[in-house]
Protein backbone atom coordinates (compact mmCIF):
# COMPACT_ATOMS: atom_id res chain seq x y z
CA UNK A 1 0.00 0.00 0.00
CA UNK A 2 1.55 3.24 -1.07
CA UNK A 3 1.74 6.18 1.36
CA UNK A 4 0.50 9.42 -0.19
CA UNK A 5 3.36 11.88 -0.56
CA UNK A 6 3.21 14.98 1.65
CA UNK A 7 2.73 18.06 -0.41
CA UNK A 8 3.93 21.49 0.57
CA UNK A 9 0.88 23.70 1.15
CA UNK A 10 0.42 26.39 -1.47
CA UNK A 11 1.60 29.88 -0.56
CA UNK A 12 -1.13 32.22 0.57
CA UNK A 13 -1.77 35.19 -1.67
CA UNK A 14 -1.44 38.56 0.01
CA UNK A 15 -2.00 42.07 -1.34
CA UNK A 16 1.52 42.93 -0.17
CA UNK A 17 3.79 40.14 -1.38
CA UNK A 18 7.06 39.29 0.33
CA UNK A 19 8.91 41.13 -2.45
CA UNK A 20 7.03 44.36 -1.74
CA UNK A 21 7.62 44.10 1.99
CA UNK A 22 11.32 43.37 1.50
CA UNK A 23 11.66 46.34 -0.85
CA UNK A 24 9.89 48.69 1.54
CA UNK A 25 12.03 47.46 4.44
CA UNK A 26 15.29 47.73 2.56
CA UNK A 27 14.53 51.20 1.20
CA UNK A 28 13.44 52.43 4.63
CA UNK A 29 16.81 51.30 5.97
CA UNK A 30 18.69 52.70 2.97
CA UNK A 31 17.02 56.10 3.26
CA UNK A 32 17.77 56.32 6.97
CA UNK A 33 21.36 55.12 6.61
CA UNK A 34 22.17 57.33 3.63
CA UNK A 35 20.75 60.35 5.48
CA UNK A 36 22.96 59.48 8.41
CA UNK A 37 25.99 58.94 6.17
CA UNK A 38 25.55 62.30 4.40
CA UNK A 39 25.02 63.96 7.79
CA UNK A 40 28.32 62.48 8.98
CA UNK A 41 30.23 63.26 5.77
CA UNK A 42 28.72 66.77 5.75
CA UNK A 43 29.96 67.38 9.27
CA UNK A 44 26.64 67.95 11.01
CA UNK A 45 23.55 70.03 10.34
CA UNK A 46 24.61 72.55 7.71
CA UNK A 47 22.48 73.90 4.85
CA UNK A 48 24.43 72.17 2.06
CA UNK A 49 24.32 68.66 3.54
CA UNK A 50 20.67 69.24 4.46
CA UNK A 51 19.91 70.18 0.87
CA UNK A 52 21.70 67.13 -0.55
CA UNK A 53 20.35 64.74 2.08
CA UNK A 54 16.73 65.65 1.41
CA UNK A 55 17.31 65.43 -2.32
CA UNK A 56 18.73 61.95 -2.01
CA UNK A 57 15.91 60.82 0.28
CA UNK A 58 13.30 61.98 -2.24
CA UNK A 59 15.14 60.36 -5.15
CA UNK A 60 15.29 57.01 -3.33
CA UNK A 61 11.62 57.26 -2.40
CA UNK A 62 10.74 57.79 -6.07
CA UNK A 63 12.75 54.67 -6.98
CA UNK A 64 10.86 52.69 -4.31
CA UNK A 65 7.43 53.83 -5.53
CA UNK A 66 8.32 53.13 -9.16
CA UNK A 67 9.63 49.69 -8.26
CA UNK A 68 6.67 48.55 -6.12
CA UNK A 69 3.94 50.29 -8.17
CA UNK A 70 0.98 49.41 -6.01
CA UNK A 71 -1.67 51.61 -4.41
CA UNK A 72 -0.78 52.27 -0.78
CA UNK A 73 2.99 51.97 -1.13
CA UNK A 74 3.55 55.37 0.48
CA UNK A 75 1.19 54.40 3.31
CA UNK A 76 3.15 51.19 3.85
CA UNK A 77 6.47 53.05 3.74
CA UNK A 78 5.15 55.61 6.21
CA UNK A 79 3.77 52.89 8.49
CA UNK A 80 7.07 50.98 8.44
CA UNK A 81 8.97 54.20 9.19
CA UNK A 82 6.74 54.99 12.14
CA UNK A 83 7.13 51.45 13.49
CA UNK A 84 10.92 51.61 13.01
CA UNK A 85 11.07 54.95 14.82
CA UNK A 86 9.04 53.49 17.64
CA UNK A 87 11.07 50.30 17.93
CA UNK A 88 14.42 52.02 17.59
CA UNK A 89 13.83 54.81 20.02
CA UNK A 90 10.37 54.43 21.53
CA UNK A 91 10.00 57.98 20.35
CA UNK A 92 7.12 60.38 20.52
CA UNK A 93 6.85 60.19 16.72
CA UNK A 94 4.29 57.43 17.28
CA UNK A 95 1.74 60.16 18.13
CA UNK A 96 2.16 61.58 14.63
CA UNK A 97 1.38 58.24 13.00
CA UNK A 98 -2.28 58.98 12.16
CA UNK A 99 -1.46 62.35 10.60
CA UNK A 100 1.49 60.91 8.68
CA UNK A 101 -0.58 57.99 7.41
CA UNK A 102 -3.28 60.40 6.27
CA UNK A 103 -0.65 62.43 4.40
CA UNK A 104 0.67 59.26 2.76
CA UNK A 105 -2.84 58.17 1.80
CA UNK A 106 -3.53 61.57 0.22
CA UNK A 107 -0.28 61.32 -1.73
CA UNK A 108 -1.21 57.82 -2.91
CA UNK A 109 -4.56 59.15 -4.07
CA UNK A 110 -2.80 61.98 -5.90
CA UNK A 111 -0.59 59.47 -7.72
CA UNK A 112 -3.61 57.35 -8.66
CA UNK A 113 -5.59 60.37 -9.84
CA UNK A 114 -2.68 61.89 -11.76
CA UNK A 115 -2.05 58.90 -13.98
CA UNK A 116 -1.19 55.87 -11.89
CA UNK A 117 2.02 54.29 -10.66
CA UNK A 118 3.32 53.48 -14.15
CA UNK A 119 3.53 57.16 -14.99
CA UNK A 120 6.77 58.57 -13.55
CA UNK A 121 5.51 62.16 -13.57
CA UNK A 122 2.49 61.32 -11.42
CA UNK A 123 4.82 59.49 -9.00
CA UNK A 124 6.96 62.65 -8.85
CA UNK A 125 3.86 64.74 -8.04
CA UNK A 126 2.74 62.30 -5.33
CA UNK A 127 6.17 62.11 -3.69
CA UNK A 128 6.50 65.92 -3.77
CA UNK A 129 3.13 66.24 -2.02
CA UNK A 130 4.08 63.55 0.51
CA UNK A 131 7.30 65.43 1.31
CA UNK A 132 5.33 68.65 1.76
CA UNK A 133 2.68 67.08 4.01
CA UNK A 134 5.20 65.22 6.16
CA UNK A 135 7.26 68.38 6.65
CA UNK A 136 4.23 70.37 7.73
CA UNK A 137 3.46 67.63 10.26
CA UNK A 138 7.08 67.62 11.51
CA UNK A 139 6.92 71.38 11.94
CA UNK A 140 3.75 71.04 14.00
CA UNK A 141 5.57 68.52 16.25
CA UNK A 142 8.50 70.93 16.70
CA UNK A 143 6.00 73.62 17.65
CA UNK A 144 4.53 71.25 20.25
CA UNK A 145 7.94 70.41 21.72
CA UNK A 146 9.39 73.93 21.65
CA UNK A 147 6.22 75.97 22.09
CA UNK A 148 7.80 78.23 24.73
CA UNK A 149 10.35 79.57 22.32
CA UNK A 150 9.31 80.55 18.81
CA UNK A 151 12.94 81.25 17.90
CA UNK A 152 13.71 77.56 17.91
CA UNK A 153 10.55 76.78 15.92
CA UNK A 154 11.49 79.46 13.38
CA UNK A 155 15.00 78.03 13.07
CA UNK A 156 13.47 74.59 12.56
CA UNK A 157 11.07 76.01 9.96
CA UNK A 158 13.97 77.49 7.98
CA UNK A 159 15.75 74.13 8.03
CA UNK A 160 12.58 72.35 6.92
CA UNK A 161 11.94 74.81 4.08
CA UNK A 162 15.56 74.43 2.96
CA UNK A 163 15.16 70.65 3.10
CA UNK A 164 12.01 70.82 0.99
CA UNK A 165 13.81 72.99 -1.57
CA UNK A 166 16.45 70.24 -1.73
CA UNK A 167 13.73 67.64 -2.26
CA UNK A 168 12.09 69.59 -5.08
CA UNK A 169 15.16 71.01 -6.81
CA UNK A 170 17.53 68.04 -6.43
CA UNK A 171 15.43 65.03 -5.45
CA UNK A 172 12.74 65.12 -8.12
CA UNK A 173 15.06 65.50 -11.14
CA UNK A 174 17.52 62.97 -9.68
CA UNK A 175 14.68 60.53 -8.97
CA UNK A 176 13.38 60.89 -12.54
CA UNK A 177 16.88 60.21 -13.89
CA UNK A 178 17.40 57.23 -11.54
CA UNK A 179 14.13 55.63 -12.59
CA UNK A 180 14.98 56.10 -16.26
CA UNK A 181 18.43 54.54 -15.85
CA UNK A 182 17.28 51.70 -13.60
CA UNK A 183 14.46 50.90 -16.02
CA UNK A 184 17.03 50.81 -18.80
CA UNK A 185 19.20 48.48 -16.69
CA UNK A 186 16.24 46.18 -16.05
CA UNK A 187 16.23 46.76 -12.30
CA UNK A 188 12.82 48.42 -12.45
CA UNK A 189 10.79 45.96 -14.44
CA UNK A 190 7.94 46.83 -16.79
CA UNK A 191 5.08 44.40 -16.10
CA UNK B 1 20.83 25.44 28.74
CA UNK B 2 20.78 28.46 26.48
CA UNK B 3 18.81 30.38 29.10
CA UNK B 4 21.45 29.55 31.75
CA UNK B 5 24.20 30.79 29.48
CA UNK B 6 22.29 34.01 28.83
CA UNK B 7 21.78 34.44 32.58
CA UNK B 8 25.48 33.93 33.34
CA UNK B 9 26.41 36.46 30.65
CA UNK B 10 23.85 38.91 32.00
CA UNK B 11 25.46 38.99 35.44
CA UNK B 12 28.54 40.72 33.97
CA UNK B 13 26.52 43.44 32.24
CA UNK B 14 25.20 46.68 33.78
CA UNK B 15 21.66 46.38 35.12
CA UNK B 16 20.01 48.33 32.30
CA UNK B 17 21.71 46.15 29.67
CA UNK B 18 20.13 43.02 31.17
CA UNK B 19 16.60 44.38 30.82
CA UNK B 20 14.32 43.02 28.14
CA UNK B 21 14.00 45.10 24.98
CA UNK B 22 10.25 45.49 25.49
CA UNK B 23 10.86 46.96 28.95
CA UNK B 24 13.28 49.52 27.53
CA UNK B 25 10.79 50.40 24.80
CA UNK B 26 8.03 50.98 27.33
CA UNK B 27 10.33 53.12 29.46
CA UNK B 28 11.27 55.20 26.40
CA UNK B 29 7.65 55.66 25.41
CA UNK B 30 6.57 56.58 28.94
CA UNK B 31 9.41 59.08 29.45
CA UNK B 32 9.17 60.81 26.08
CA UNK B 33 5.36 61.00 26.10
CA UNK B 34 5.35 62.40 29.65
CA UNK B 35 8.00 65.00 28.84
CA UNK B 36 6.07 66.41 25.87
CA UNK B 37 3.07 67.36 28.04
CA UNK B 38 5.06 68.93 30.89
CA UNK B 39 5.38 72.71 31.14
CA UNK B 40 6.93 72.96 34.59
CA UNK B 41 10.73 73.12 34.61
CA UNK B 42 10.89 71.53 38.10
CA UNK B 43 9.09 68.39 36.93
CA UNK B 44 11.16 68.26 33.77
CA UNK B 45 14.34 68.51 35.85
CA UNK B 46 13.10 65.63 38.03
CA UNK B 47 12.32 63.53 34.96
CA UNK B 48 15.71 64.40 33.53
CA UNK B 49 17.44 63.33 36.72
CA UNK B 50 15.66 59.95 36.61
CA UNK B 51 16.47 59.31 32.96
CA UNK B 52 20.03 60.58 33.44
CA UNK B 53 20.62 58.03 36.18
CA UNK B 54 19.06 55.41 33.90
CA UNK B 55 21.49 56.14 31.04
CA UNK B 56 24.55 56.69 33.24
CA UNK B 57 24.05 53.30 34.89
CA UNK B 58 25.40 51.87 31.61
CA UNK B 59 28.76 53.50 32.47
CA UNK B 60 29.18 54.73 28.87
CA UNK B 61 30.07 58.33 29.63
CA UNK B 62 31.64 59.36 26.32
CA UNK B 63 28.58 58.95 24.03
CA UNK B 64 26.41 60.68 26.61
CA UNK B 65 28.80 63.63 26.79
CA UNK B 66 29.01 63.82 22.98
CA UNK B 67 25.21 63.80 22.59
CA UNK B 68 24.75 66.52 25.21
CA UNK B 69 27.45 68.65 23.59
CA UNK B 70 25.84 68.21 20.15
CA UNK B 71 22.40 69.18 21.48
CA UNK B 72 23.78 72.24 23.24
CA UNK B 73 25.58 73.22 20.03
CA UNK B 74 22.41 72.87 17.97
CA UNK B 75 20.43 75.00 20.41
CA UNK B 76 23.26 77.54 20.33
CA UNK B 77 23.02 77.68 16.53
CA UNK B 78 19.27 78.12 16.79
CA UNK B 79 19.82 81.15 19.03
CA UNK B 80 22.26 82.64 16.59
CA UNK B 81 19.50 82.40 13.99
CA UNK B 82 17.58 85.46 15.26
CA UNK B 83 20.47 88.00 15.11
CA UNK B 84 21.35 86.58 11.69
CA UNK B 85 17.70 86.90 10.58
CA UNK B 86 17.50 90.53 11.80
CA UNK B 87 20.74 91.35 9.99
CA UNK B 88 19.43 89.66 6.84
CA UNK B 89 16.15 91.62 7.01
CA UNK B 90 18.03 94.90 7.39
CA UNK B 91 20.36 93.97 4.54
CA UNK B 92 17.59 93.18 2.06
CA UNK B 93 15.11 95.83 3.27
CA UNK B 94 16.09 98.22 0.48
CA UNK B 95 15.76 95.69 -2.32
CA UNK B 96 12.33 94.20 -1.50
CA UNK B 97 8.89 95.89 -1.45
CA UNK B 98 8.25 97.88 1.73
CA UNK B 99 5.27 95.70 2.83
CA UNK B 100 7.34 92.50 2.71
CA UNK B 101 10.21 94.17 4.58
CA UNK B 102 7.74 95.39 7.26
CA UNK B 103 6.35 91.86 7.62
CA UNK B 104 9.87 90.46 8.06
CA UNK B 105 10.71 93.16 10.61
CA UNK B 106 7.53 92.41 12.58
CA UNK B 107 8.34 88.70 12.63
CA UNK B 108 11.90 89.44 13.75
CA UNK B 109 10.66 91.69 16.58
CA UNK B 110 8.14 89.05 17.77
CA UNK B 111 10.92 86.45 17.85
CA UNK B 112 13.30 88.84 19.55
CA UNK B 113 10.84 89.63 22.38
CA UNK B 114 11.01 86.06 23.67
CA UNK B 115 13.47 85.61 26.51
CA UNK B 116 16.62 83.56 26.09
CA UNK B 117 15.75 81.60 29.22
CA UNK B 118 12.87 79.93 27.38
CA UNK B 119 15.40 77.62 25.78
CA UNK B 120 15.46 75.73 29.07
CA UNK B 121 12.13 73.90 28.62
CA UNK B 122 12.75 72.65 25.06
CA UNK B 123 16.26 71.56 26.07
CA UNK B 124 14.91 69.65 29.07
CA UNK B 125 12.27 67.96 26.89
CA UNK B 126 14.81 66.97 24.25
CA UNK B 127 17.28 65.67 26.83
CA UNK B 128 14.67 63.33 28.37
CA UNK B 129 14.07 61.70 24.97
CA UNK B 130 17.80 61.68 24.33
CA UNK B 131 18.59 59.89 27.60
CA UNK B 132 16.13 57.06 27.02
CA UNK B 133 17.11 56.79 23.37
CA UNK B 134 20.79 56.52 24.31
CA UNK B 135 20.08 53.81 26.86
CA UNK B 136 18.13 51.87 24.23
CA UNK B 137 20.64 52.46 21.44
CA UNK B 138 23.74 51.62 23.48
CA UNK B 139 22.29 48.26 24.53
CA UNK B 140 20.72 47.40 21.15
CA UNK B 141 21.37 43.86 19.93
CA UNK B 142 20.30 42.94 16.41
CA UNK B 143 19.65 39.25 17.07
CA UNK B 144 17.75 39.93 20.28
CA UNK B 145 15.62 42.46 18.43
CA UNK B 146 14.60 39.92 15.78
CA UNK B 147 13.91 37.25 18.42
CA UNK B 148 11.79 39.65 20.43
CA UNK B 149 9.84 40.63 17.33
CA UNK B 150 9.12 36.98 16.63
CA UNK B 151 8.03 36.54 20.21
CA UNK B 152 5.66 39.48 19.88
CA UNK B 153 3.85 37.72 16.98
CA UNK B 154 3.73 40.85 14.89
CA UNK B 155 1.85 40.97 11.59
CA UNK B 156 3.92 40.09 8.53
CA UNK B 157 3.71 43.64 7.15
CA UNK B 158 5.49 44.82 10.30
CA UNK B 159 7.80 41.88 10.90
CA UNK B 160 9.31 41.44 7.41
CA UNK B 161 10.32 45.10 6.80
CA UNK B 162 11.74 45.39 10.32
CA UNK B 163 13.71 42.15 10.00
CA UNK B 164 15.01 43.25 6.59
CA UNK B 165 16.05 46.62 8.04
CA UNK B 166 18.12 44.88 10.70
CA UNK B 167 19.64 42.41 8.23
CA UNK B 168 20.44 45.13 5.68
CA UNK B 169 22.56 47.33 7.97
CA UNK B 170 25.72 45.12 7.95
CA UNK B 171 25.48 44.69 4.14
CA UNK B 172 25.15 48.44 3.69
CA UNK B 173 28.17 49.13 5.90
CA UNK B 174 30.15 46.54 3.93
CA UNK B 175 29.09 48.14 0.62
CA UNK B 176 30.15 51.58 1.79
CA UNK B 177 33.52 50.18 2.86
CA UNK B 178 34.02 48.59 -0.57
CA UNK B 179 33.01 51.82 -2.30
CA UNK B 180 35.46 53.74 -0.14
CA UNK B 181 38.23 51.30 -1.09
CA UNK B 182 37.39 51.54 -4.80
CA UNK B 183 37.46 55.33 -4.61
CA UNK B 184 40.83 55.18 -2.88
CA UNK B 185 42.16 53.01 -5.70
CA UNK B 186 41.03 55.71 -8.14
CA UNK B 187 42.69 58.32 -5.91
CA UNK B 188 39.39 59.99 -5.15
CA UNK B 189 38.10 60.95 -1.75
CA UNK B 190 34.67 60.58 -0.20
CA UNK B 191 34.30 63.66 1.97
CA UNK B 192 32.25 66.82 2.24
CA UNK B 193 34.49 68.80 -0.11
CA UNK B 194 34.21 66.23 -2.90
CA UNK B 195 30.46 66.08 -2.32
CA UNK B 196 30.10 69.86 -2.75
CA UNK B 197 32.77 70.35 -5.43
CA UNK B 198 31.64 67.53 -7.73
CA UNK B 199 28.11 66.41 -6.83
CA UNK B 200 27.60 64.61 -10.17
CA UNK B 201 30.72 62.53 -9.60
CA UNK B 202 29.52 61.75 -6.09
CA UNK B 203 26.22 60.66 -7.59
CA UNK B 204 27.93 58.46 -10.18
CA UNK B 205 30.58 56.91 -7.91
CA UNK B 206 28.64 56.51 -4.68
CA UNK B 207 24.87 56.93 -4.94
CA UNK B 208 24.16 54.96 -8.14
CA UNK B 209 26.29 51.92 -7.10
CA UNK B 210 24.60 51.90 -3.68
CA UNK B 211 21.16 52.08 -5.29
CA UNK B 212 21.88 49.28 -7.79
CA UNK B 213 23.47 47.13 -5.12
CA UNK B 214 20.46 47.66 -2.84
CA UNK B 215 18.05 46.49 -5.53
CA UNK B 216 20.19 43.36 -6.05
CA UNK B 217 20.30 42.70 -2.29
CA UNK B 218 16.51 43.12 -2.23
CA UNK B 219 16.16 40.42 -4.92
CA UNK B 220 18.40 38.06 -2.91
CA UNK B 221 16.49 38.73 0.30
CA UNK B 222 13.17 38.05 -1.44
CA UNK B 223 14.53 34.68 -2.56
CA UNK B 224 15.82 33.98 0.95
CA UNK B 225 12.43 34.79 2.48
CA UNK B 226 10.54 32.65 -0.01
CA UNK B 227 12.90 29.68 0.39
CA UNK B 228 12.55 29.84 4.18
CA UNK B 229 8.82 30.52 3.84
CA UNK B 230 9.11 33.63 5.97
CA UNK B 231 5.94 35.70 5.83
CA UNK B 232 3.64 32.80 4.91
CA UNK B 233 1.77 33.13 8.23
CA UNK B 234 3.73 30.25 9.73
CA UNK B 235 5.04 30.34 13.26
CA UNK B 236 8.74 30.96 13.76
CA UNK B 237 10.48 29.21 16.66
CA UNK B 238 13.11 31.12 18.61
CA UNK B 239 16.27 29.40 19.89
CA UNK B 240 16.51 31.71 22.90
CA UNK B 241 13.48 32.67 24.89
CA UNK B 242 13.17 36.28 25.90
CA UNK B 243 10.93 36.36 28.93
CA UNK B 244 9.96 39.38 30.94
CA UNK B 245 11.54 38.60 34.31
CA UNK B 246 11.17 39.94 37.81
CA UNK B 247 13.76 42.69 37.25
CA UNK B 248 11.78 43.90 34.22
CA UNK B 249 8.54 43.88 36.20
CA UNK B 250 10.14 45.83 39.07
CA UNK B 251 11.55 48.44 36.67
CA UNK B 252 8.19 48.72 34.90
CA UNK B 253 6.35 49.19 38.21
CA UNK B 254 8.90 51.86 39.23
CA UNK B 255 8.45 53.62 35.85
CA UNK B 256 4.69 53.54 36.19
CA UNK B 257 4.85 54.94 39.75
CA UNK B 258 7.30 57.69 38.73
CA UNK B 259 5.09 58.67 35.78
CA UNK B 260 2.01 58.69 38.02
CA UNK B 261 3.75 60.91 40.60
CA UNK B 262 4.94 63.33 37.93
CA UNK B 263 1.49 63.55 36.34
CA UNK B 264 -0.10 64.11 39.76
CA UNK B 265 2.43 66.83 40.60
CA UNK B 266 1.74 68.50 37.25
CA UNK B 267 -1.83 69.21 38.41
CA UNK B 268 -1.06 69.83 42.12
CA UNK B 269 2.03 72.06 42.00
CA UNK B 270 1.50 75.82 41.64
CA UNK B 271 2.81 77.40 38.44
CA UNK B 272 6.55 78.20 38.49
CA UNK B 273 7.72 81.77 38.97
CA UNK B 274 7.43 83.71 35.71
CA UNK B 275 10.75 85.43 36.31
CA UNK B 276 12.60 82.19 35.80
CA UNK B 277 11.00 81.43 32.48
CA UNK B 278 11.16 84.91 30.99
Amino acid sequence: MSVPAKTVPALKKFYWTTEHLVLVGIFSALIRLSSLAIGLVGGGPNPISLFIRNGLTTALLIVLVCRVRKFGVLCLYCFVNVVISFFMSGSIMIFLAPANLLAALLSDLIISAAGGYKNTLSVLAGVAMYDLFSRVISLSLSFLVMRENLQLVAAGAVMIILGYCGSVLVGLPAGYKFVKELRHAGLIREE
Amino acid sequence: MIQKRIDSENTKKPFVATLDMRTKLLISLAASSTSIFLNDWRLLVALNALTFVYVLSLRRFKPVAVMYAATALMLGFAFCFIPAFVWFVNAIAGSVPAQIADGFRRLASILDEQGFATVLLPFLRISVSMNVFLAFGLTFDNQEFISVMRKMRLARIVFIPLMICCRFVPSFVDDIRQLYESLRVRRRKMNFLSLVAAPMQFLRYVVVPVCVRTLRIADNLVLMCEVRRIGCSERCICAAEHKIRSRDWSVLVFTFCAAAVIWTLKFILPAPAETFVH
